[in-house]
C-alpha cells in the first residue's frame, strides 16, 4: 500500500513540479516572458482542442482560427459597444458564440470528409474572415477593435496593463488552462473520446458497428470549437486587441502545424507543440525575417520523417533503445 | 490568369491526388523570374511583345524546372500517405519557397508596369482598357487549349490519364509511371510560373503575393469541381464575374459571396460543378 503510494507519487512528482512552475512563474519571470508564457498556453489549449477533430476524429480543418477569431471578437465588441467589463459575462458569451457558429458550421461540414472537409472549413472562416475586414464601420475592418482589461470575479483592477497581466490575468489564465486540460483529458479517455479514434481509423466500420459517425463528429466539431472561442477570448484581453489576422486561414495553418510538430496522437501532444511553436516563433523573428523559411523546412522534415510529431519521434527512439518492440501506435 | 493557375492546381490534384499548396510559391516564383528578366531584356531593347512571350516561356520554365528536384524528392514519398500529410506537406514547402523568395529578391514593393503601357489600350464604350488585358485574355485562352491539346490529343496524355485511372496495369505494361508523375507535377507548376509571370506587369510585387490566388483558385477548383479541368475554367469564370461584379455593386461583401457561393455549390454537389462523384469514404 505504501510503495504503491511512493510509485504514484513518483509518478505525479513532475506534474507538480510543472504546476509549481506554473504557478510561481510571475515572482520571479519580467513581465514580458509572463505575457508570452500566457499566449503559449492559450495557443496550447487551441491546438489541444483542435486535435480532438484532427488528432482523434481524422478531420483535417483548415479553418479554426474562425472559433479563435469569433471568440477574441466578443470582448472587442463588448469593450467598444457596451459597458460590460467582467471576465466572466465575456467568457460565457464568447463560449456561446463559438459553440454556436461551430454548431452550425460544423453540422453542415461533419457529412463531408478529407479534402472537401478541409476546403468547407476553410471557406466559412475565410467568409467570418472577410466579414469582418471588411465591415469598417461595425469591425474597424483591418485596424481592428479595442479591449478593456476586464474584472475578474467581480473585482476590478486599478493597475497598469503590464502588472494586469503578470497577476490577475495570468493566474485567470493558468486556472482556465489546468482546467480544460482536465476537461479535455477526461474527454480525450472517455469512451466518448475512443470511438473519436476508432472513426479516425476507420470510420466505416465504426457506422456498422451502429454509432452515429456524423453526430460523434458534429460533437467534437463543437468542443474544439468552445476550446478555440475560449482561448480567443483570453487572447483578446491578453493583448487588448483584436485584428481579423486573428480569423485568417494562416493562423489556422498554424494551429495545425502546432498539432502536428508536437505528435497528434498523444495527449499532451498539441500543448507541447504550441508551447514550442511559439517560443521557437518568437526567438526566431527576433534575429531573422526568415522564420517561414525554419518553419517551413520543420515542417517538411516532421511530414517526412517523423510523422507522429517531436514527441511521439522522441518516443519511439527511447523504446527502441530500450529494445521494446515499437508498433505502429506510441 | 486565375485559369491558368487553377488549371495547373487541377491537374496536380487530378492526376497525383494532391492538392498543391505549393502552387502560391511557385506562382510568386514565376513573378519574380519574369520580374528580372524583364528588366534585364528591357536594357537590351528588344520588343515589348516578344519580350513579353520570351518572358512567359522562360520564366514558366525555369519554375518548371524546379518541380524535378521537389516532385521525386518530397512528394513521392505521401503519395500513399492520406490527404492530411500531404496538405501540410506543401503547406510547409509553401512557406519555403516564399522565405526563398525573400531571401532573393529582399522585402521591397516592386512593380513592372511597362508592358502594361507599350501595348497602349482601345476605348470600348467609352471607357478605355488597356491592350494588355486583352493579350492577357488571349494568352490564359490558347495556354489552356494548349493544356487540353497535350492531355486528350497526345500519346503522352492518354498515358497521362491512363496511369490515373489504373496505375499499376499502366506500369504491368512497361511505363516508368513515376517518371510521368514527375512531368505532370511540373506541368501543373509551369502552369501556376505562366500564371504568375503574365501578371507581373499588372500586380505589385511583394513576398507572399501568391496567397491570393492559392485561396482564390482552391474556391475555384472546389466550385468547378476538384480534378476536373472543365471546372476548373467555369469555375475561374464565376469567381473572376462574382468579384467584378461585387466590387461594382457591394464592395463590402464582395469575398464573402465567393466564399458563401463555394459553400452553397460544395453543399449541394460537393464534388463541385463538373466533378466527378467521390465515394464518401
Amino acid at each position: 500500500m505504501v510503495i504503491e503510494l511512493r510509485t504514484r507519487l513518483t509518478k505525479l512528482f513532475p506534474l507538480i513540479i510543472l504546476l509549481a512552475i506554473l504557478f510561481l512563474f510571475p515572482l520571479f519571470a519580467p513581465s514580458y516572458q509572463i505575457f508570452l508564457l500566457s499566449y503559449a498556453l492559450l495557443l496550447a489549449l487551441t491546438a489541444l482542442g483542435y486535435n480532438l477533430l484532427f488528432g482523434k476524429a481524422g478531420l483535417l480543418s483548415f479553418g479554426h482560427a474562425a472559433y479563435f477569431g469569433l471568440g477574441a471578437y466578443v470582448p472587442g465588441f463588448l469593450t467598444t459597444y457596451t459597458s460590460i467589463r467582467s471576465l466572466e459575462i465575456w467568457l460565457i458569451l464568447s463560449i456561446a458564440v463559438s459553440a454556436i457558429i461551430g454548431a452550425l458550421i460544423g453540422y453542415v461540414c461533419v457529412k463531408y470528409t478529407r479534402i472537401h472537409f478541409a476546403l468547407l472549413t476553410l471557406a466559412f472562416s475565410m467568409m467570418f474572415y472577410s466579414l469582418l475586414f471588411k465591415f469598417y464601420d461595425i469591425t474597424r475592418g483591418d485596424d481592428g477593435l479595442y479591449v478593456a482589461i476586464a474584472d475578474i470575479l467581480g473585482t476590478s483592477f486599478k493597475m497598469s496593463k503590464d502588472a494586469y497581466i503578470a497577476g490577475p490575468l495570468y493566474y485567470a489564465t493558468v486556472v482556465i488552462f489546468l482546467i480544460l486540460v482536465g476537461v479535455g483529458w477526461i474527454i480525450y479517455n472517455s469512451p466518448f473520446g475512443k470511438t473519436l479514434e476508432a472513426i479516425g481509423n476507420n470510420s466505416a466500420r465504426v457506422e456498422f458497428l451502429g454509432v452515429p459517425v456524423k453526430r460523434y463528429k458534429w460533437y467534437a466539431f463543437i468542443i474544439s470549437s468552445i476550446y478555440g472561442g475560449i482561448a480567443g477570448c483570453l487572447f483578446g484581453i491578453l493583448s487588448g486587441h483584436v485584428s481579423p489576422t486573428a480569423l485568417h486561414w494562416v493562423f489556422s495553418g498554424e494551429i495545425v502545424f502546432m498539432c502536428v510538430l508536437g505528435g497528434t496522437r498523444l495527449f499532451i501532444g498539441p500543448i507541447v507543440g504550441a508551447l514550442l511553436f511559439t517560443y521557437i516563433k518568437t526567438y526566431t523573428i527576433t534575429f531573422t525575417i526568415y522564420w517561414q523559411l525554419l518553419f517551413g523546412s520543420i515542417l517538411v522534415i516532421l511530414v517526412l520523417l517523423f510523422p507522429k510529431g517531436v514527441l511521439g519521434g522522441a518516443l519511439t527512439l527511447l523504446r527502441r533503445s530500450r529494445g521494446e518492440k515499437v508498433g505502429l501506435r506510441t | 490568369m486565375l485559369v491558368l493557375f487553377s488549371l495547373g492546381l487541377n491537374l496536380i490534384f487530378s492526376y497525383l491526388n494532391v492538392l498543391n499548396m505549393a502552387h502560391g510559391g511557385f506562382y510568386t516564383l514565376g513573378i519574380y523570374l519574369s520580374m528580372t528578366l524583364a528588366t534585364s531584356i528591357a536594357l537590351k531593347g528588344l520588343l515589348p511583345i516578344q519580350s513579353i512571350l520570351l518572358l512567359v516561356i522562360v520564366a514558366g520554365g525555369i519554375t518548371g524546372l524546379l518541380a524535378f528536384i521537389v516532385e521525386p524528392l518530397l512528394l513521392r514519398p505521401v503519395y500513399i500517405r492520406g490527404h492530411a500529410d500531404q496538405l501540410l506537406l506543401t503547406y510547409g514547402l509553401l512557406l519555403i519557397l516564399d522565405d526563398l523568395v525573400k531571401l532573393g529578391w529582399g522585402l521591397e514593393l516592386h512593380s513592372v508596369p511597362a508592358a502594361y503601357y507599350f501595348l497602349g489600350t482601345t476605348p470600348i464604350l467609352g471607357l478605355s482598357f488597356p491592350n494588355y488585358n486583352f493579350f492577357l485574355l488571349l494568352m490564359s485562352f490558347t495556354l489552356a487549349l494548349l493544356l487540353w491539346f497535350i492531355l486528350y490529343k497526345t500519346m503522352f496524355g492518354k498515358t497521362c490519364r491512363a496511369i490515373a485511372e489504373h496505375r499499376e496495369m499502366v506500369s504491368a505494361l512497361g511505363v516508368n509511371s513515376a517518371k510521368f508523375f514527375t512531368l505532370i507535377f511540373a506541368i501543373g507548376v509551369v502552369y501556376a510560373g505562366w500564371g504568375g509571370s503574365l501578371m507581373m506587369p499588372l500586380s505589385g510585387i511583394f513576398p507572399g503575393i501568391g496567397l491570393e490566388p492559392l485561396i482564390l483558385s482552391f474556391i475555384i477548383v472546389a466550385t468547378g469541381g476538384l480534378g476536373s479541368l472543365k471546372g476548373a475554367v467555369v469555375g475561374a469564370f464565376i469567381v473572376g464575374l462574382v468579384r467584378s461584379i461585387g466590387i461594382g455593386y457591394f464592395p463590402e461583401i464582395e469575398l464573402m459571396i465567393v466564399y458563401l457561393i463555394m459553400a452553397i455549390i460544395l453543399l449541394i454537389r460537393p464534388q463541385g460543378l463538373f466533378g466527378k462523384r467521390e465515394i464518401a469514404w
